[in-house]
This record gives structure tokens, sequence and C-alpha cells, in this order.
């Protein structure tokens, strides 16, 4: 086997690109892969997994030859995607000493097919962070840096917002990774101003509601308690998404509660006047989440919206990047409740051993 | 996506044509900087303007990156910068919820969010980076070497086989 590395990423510490000259099966993406990476040549690759099955399994059944699997088995088991009966039945048989599926009878005979199971048995386990029986996560406690910790469970729903989650080395395969990194974060920035007094309703009479700008504010947002109860106001002096969000993320925060003010003066010249102070978010400097939420197109959701909801292994994925109400806690709640559904019944189907 | 815009209470961002000449008598008269935030400041803005307008948001100024639960890379100094199809075809089709600036908005929900550059903007940019921050990159390249390179939402080259 030829293992070349073809790393084009800024990741190093996460994740390589190695090209697929290695690959033979959709569960080995862990081990060389990661999804959605630039690849010499062949730019982004997205399903390249059978492009070198035929030569690798040529390979292999040219080093078993004489042993006393039939080609077809050995083709069998390089290109198992491990949910149906194949190379893991195979390997569990031969570690208990229990008979081995029908098809795969005649690998218990001779030790070169054996030793072949094995290998390839630990060729797609190896490094798992998600086995058979569960998931394991490893987290770093920000109070004391550099501490590491694990968690294990049966199941995992994680609902890491898929920014952060892209960059987190995790365990699932190329579809479900695919989809992780494939999914861009809407650019959004508020800005708060604190008034000296309600000018809003007090000279203007507006009582709630808001102010639609082509400004670059593009919403002022005026607060619907509170009424004429005297002493300083906040306003929602901003609501921007877009061009004009990822402008206003650019700057420096003081300098987007500055443009705040300077552009919401031309609608409301007490501004200037009766500015007290400010307080301005950009959701792309979120640190948790790197953006507002997760925008999709029709395309993406075509391609990759499945893959991303699917239970991989031991682990789903829920929020409201994963579901259709984007950008609303809507969304992420019943994304949770289908999640949390759907490990229920797969639980309650696979009974003991799950 | 489109439900999320049905119900917040937001302008679209195709205005009439009035309302896009009143905007962008407003930008111009508050012009302090080089404001890319109209739709004609975006469209003539050159490499150092998206830079300064898109970009810096994230990678932060000076390209140092940023470093939370996940990081923004550091295009000062990034090694990857040495091929420039790398860097064009990353401002291309994003990467990790970095969006696709390649991507012709489609439907009002995406007109709205998001940003398209021109491939003559996508080759400015990438020619910014790999020419600033401590990077001295040698060849500038040019839109129609963007052009040649796969964009988003059309056939990619990998399904040739």
């Amino acid at each position: 086997m030829v293992i070349a590395c073809a790393d084009m990423d800024w990741g190093y510490d996460y994740d390589s690109s190695f090209t697929p000259e290695v690959y033979v099966d959709a569960s080995y993406a862990p081990l060389f892969f990661a999804p959605r990476d630039v690849f010499y040549d062949i730019v982004f690759e997205d399903k390249y997994t059978t492009r070198f099955n035929d030569a690798l399994v040529g390979e292999w059944i040219t080093y078993l030859k004489g042993s006393t699997l039939a080609d077809t088995q050995i083709s069998t088991m390089l290109l198992n995607d491990g949910k149906t009966s194949g190379i893991n039945d195979a390997y569990n048989a031969l570690q208990k000493k229990q008979p081995l599926p029908a098809n795969l009878a005649a690998v218990g005979s001779n030790e070169k097919a054996k030793n072949f199971v094995e290998f390839l048995y630990h060729a797609k386990v190896i490094d798992s962070h998600q086995g058979r029986q569960g998931g394991t996560a490893t987290y770093e406690d920000t109070q004391s840096p550099g501490s590491r910790s694990t968690a294990k469970a049966d199941w995992c729903l994680c609902t890491i917002p898929l920014p952060i989650l892209a960059q987190i080395p995790l365990n699932v395969g190329p579809a479900m990774g695919a989809a992780i990194s494939a999914v861009p974060y809407a650019s959004a920035v508020k800005v708060g101003l604190q008034f000296k007094r309600r000018f809003w309703e007090e000279d203007d009479h507006i009582y709630g509601g808001i102010t639609y700008t082509d400004l670059p504010i593009m919403n002022i947002g005026y607060p619907s308690t509170g009424y004429h109860s005297g002493g300083k106001g906040v306003l929602l002096a901003a609501y921007i998404f877009g061009i004009n969000a990822m402008d206003f993320t650019a700057m420096p925060p003081e300098e987007r509660v500055r443009k705040a003010v300077e552009y919401g003066s031309q609608i409301h010249p007490q501004y200037h006047e009766e500015f007290d102070n400010g307080v301005a978010m950009a959701w792309h400097r979120s640190p948790f989440t790197m953006g507002c939420f997760g925008m999709w197109s029709d395309e993406s959701r075509a391609r990759h919206y499945d893959n991303l909801c699917q239970i991989d292994g031991r682990i789903a994925l829920a929020g409201e990047h994963a579901s259709f109400l984007g950008g609303w806690q809507e969304g992420a709640v019943t994304s949770a409740l289908d999640a949390i559904g759907r490990l229920h019944q797969r639980a309650v189907a696979q009974g003991e051993k799950a | 996506m489109r439900s999320r815009f049905e119900r917040l209470p937001v302008r679209r961002l195709r205005v009439a044509p009035l309302a896009l000449l009143a905007a962008t008598i407003a930008t111009a008269a508050l012009a302090d900087d080089n404001s890319v935030t109209s739709t004609a400041g975006l469209g003539n803005a050159g490499g150092a303007e998206i830079y300064g307008h898109i970009c810096r948001g994230c990678h932060m100024p000076g390209a140092q990156g940023a470093a939370g639960a996940g990081h923004y890379p550091k295009l000062a100094g990034d090694p990857a910068l040495v091929s420039w199809q790398y860097v064009a075809l990353t401002v291309l089709h994003g990467k990790n919820g970095m969006p696709a600036f390649g991507q012709q908005p489609t439907g009002e929900a995406m007109d709205f969010l998001l940003v398209h550059l021109s491939d003559a903007q996508v080759a400015d940019v990438v020619n910014y980076v790999r020419s600033n921050f401590g990077n001295h990159y040698k060849g500038s390249i040019t839109a129609e070497q963007v052009a040649a390179l796969p964009h988003p939402g059309a056939a990619s080259p990998a399904s040739r086989k």
C-alpha cells in the first residue's frame, strides 16, 4: 500500500488529508482522511471512496493467492461497510473460537486468511473514539488549561455548533463528516445603546416595534415594556446580517458602537445628545459558536442534510443546524426531540446489545 | 432557512432602485472609510477592502487568527498559502463554517445572507493575503485563473472518473 501525505489543511493539529490511495471502504475514513479537503489536481473531493477499490482489491487478491479465501470473499470483506456480516463477524468469531459466518467459513482453516482478517479488523478500529459499545468524549476543563478528562456513554447526542464540531477529532463516517464541514454560519451583529432618557417615547411616541432601514444598522428595536419609566433606556440599535454584519464584525467593538450611533442619528437626531453607553456583539466572535446559525442552501440540503441527521454508529447530532427551522430555538428543540426519539428506537430495537 | 426569514421582521436586501440610491447616498455621506456595506461599495471593493471589511471579522487584524472552542486560521505566515489554488478554492467554497464566497445567491433568504465575490475580487483578495501580513508569495493571479477553478454549485471535477 502507498500512503502519501498531501496535507494542505490549516489545522495540522486536527486532521490530515492523506491521499485516498489507501482507500477501500468508507469505514476507514477516520484513519486517513478529513472530508472536504483539497487534494492536488482533484480539488474538493467528496465522493472518492470507490476510486481505488479495484486496484486495492486486486492487490490483496494477489497477496492472498493460495489461501483458502476466494476472490469474491476478499472483495466482500474489504468493501463491506461494517454493518452487514463480514469482517467484524469473522474477527469476533475467531476471537471467541465460534463458528464463522457461513460465507467466510474457509477463513478458519488457513493461517494467512486468519491473519488477514485480524489485520483488516484492527485497521478499522484503531484510534476509534466511537466503539461498538458506546462513545468517549475527551474534554478540557477551561479552568485548568491542559487538563484532560473523559466521559463515556452508550450514546452521544452532540449539540456542538458545526464550525466548532468540524474542528474536533470525531470518529464518524465520511458522509456525516462532510456534512459537518459543509454548513457555513450566518454572520450577525447586535448593538445595544443606552440613552440618558427614553426620547423615542417622550419625543416621538414610539412604543415598541421596529424601524427598518437601508442603513447598515438594518433594524432598530424599541423596548415593549417600561414605557415612560423615567431614567435611562436601552435600544437594540442595530440588528444586522449579511455583508453589513461582516463589516461590523471586522470593526473593534468601540467602533461598532460609534457607527451605530452615527447611522442611527440619521433617524433619531436625539442620539447625539442622549447617548450614554453601548455594547456590541458579533456572533462570529462568539468563541463557542463561531457564527450565528447554519446557512443551508437547497443544494447543500439535498447533498448533506440527511447525512448530518443520520445516527452514525453511536453518535447523533441535534441543534438548529440539524433542523428545517434554522436559527430558531424551536428548530433546536424539535431537532433534539427527533434525535432522542430515533436513538430510543434504535436502542430498544437493539435490546441488550444497546 | 426560508422559514426564519418569513418570520424574522427583516427587510430584504433587494430594494427598489430609489431606495438603493438613497442607501448609496447615505453611505457616501458618511464615507470616512472604504465602506463595502452597500451593493455599489462591495462591487468596487478590491483585495485590501475585502480583507478589511469581510475577512478580518474572523481572521482578525494582521491576519493573526483566533482561538476559542474552535479556531480561525492565522493567515500570517501560513505555509498553505504557497498554493494560490488552495487559497482561492477556500474563498470560493468556504470551509468549516466559513461561507462560500463563490456561491451565487439563490432565493430571497440567501440573497439576504450571502456575500458573493466576483472572480476578479477573489483573485484580488487572494493576492492580497499572499503578499501581506509577512507573506511574500510571488505571482499574482488573475480573474481568468480563478474562473478556471470549480465554483460552488458547478459540477465538480471529482466526478470525472
